[in-house]
């Protein structure tokens, strides 16, 4: 779908707005980069050696299944801090604890998406690499 | 985009186009004074500009984490140093959006609060709705 420049423009700052408030590094990459499940797509059909593609895949979907909780807490501070907000005399301290949580939750992330990331290579070859990263991109 | 899309509900391109402007239009409608209707569509506008700024330090990042990534042998060290510089940017941001939020809700009056925070907490929320997580987008 072609998006006009001004609805391209709304995009980037909607998506700005969310990263601001409920997203990190990890969540960034997994929005503007490439879905797990397209990582998971190009493993099944890069690695052909069985032992090595199911540890790859094991390693993402555990990966994902702590993304999930994390993204609940993330989820839970984000609307304590939307309800703050919404309050026309709220004070800036008030917000801390929300952002608080919400910062503690985002570094799990991306600590658990380079852990991941770092694992996953310990099952592919340099060339099996390059290939995924093509192919995932696609 | 598909002629067709029309009979069925909102594309979400329509749908965040139409959420982000109910905050100018809140803004718009319900500041009947107007020097203080012109600070605060000033602040609007502030916040849809760092929204952007932010959006697109999020796209340099995904760019620097590709060309990182795409090196089977890059260490540890250099991904923890990109995410925690692109981490300090969110964070700054946030910080100064939440600052221009106060800034608005402390020229609102009672009154003219209960549209506007509506208004901008929808905004949020519907950035977070929009969160394109299959797409993959870029």
């Amino acid at each position: 779908m072609t998006l006009s420049r001004r609805e391209r423009g709304q995009v980037l700052i909607l998506l700005g707005a969310w990263l601001l408030f409920g997203g990190g590094a990890a969540s960034a990459l997994i929005v503007y980069d490439r879905p797990a499940s397209a990582t998971k797509k190009a493993i099944k059909r890069v690695i052909a050696d069985a032992d090595r593609r199911d540890a790859a895949l094991s390693d993402i979907r555990q990966w994902e299944s702590g993304q999930k909780k994390l993204d609940k807490r993330v989820r839970s501070a984000r609307d304590e801090l939307f309800t703050t907000l919404r309050r026309r005399d709220a004070q800036p301290s008030e917000a801390e604890p929300s952002l608080a949580r919400i910062d503690a939750a985002l570094l799990e992330m991306d600590r658990g998406f380079l852990e991941m990331r770092f694992r996953l290579k310990e099952h592919v070859t340099s060339a099996e690499w390059a290939e995924i990263g093509a192919r995932a991109a696609q | 985009m598909d002629s067709g899309c029309s009979r069925t509900k909102p594309t979400r391109e329509q749908s965040i186009q139409r959420y982000s402007q109910k905050l100018r239009e809140a803004v718009s409608t319900k500041v009947a004074e107007e020097g203080r209707r012109t600070q605060m569509l000033q602040l609007v506008d502030q916040v849809e500009a760092l929204h952007l700024r932010f959006s697109q330090d999020t796209a340099d990042f995904v760019e620097r984490y590709r060309r990182l990534n795409a090196d089977y042998d890059a260490p540890r060290a250099a991904f923890d140093q990109l995410f925690s510089d692109y981490n300090a940017r969110r964070v700054k941001a946030r910080s100064d959006v939440l600052a221009l939020h106060f800034k608005l809700a402390s020229l609102a009056t009672a009154d003219e609060w209960d549209a506007i925070g509506r208004a901008e907490v929808k905004l949020y929320e519907k950035a977070n709705a929009a969160r394109p997580a299959e797409d993959g987008a870029t």
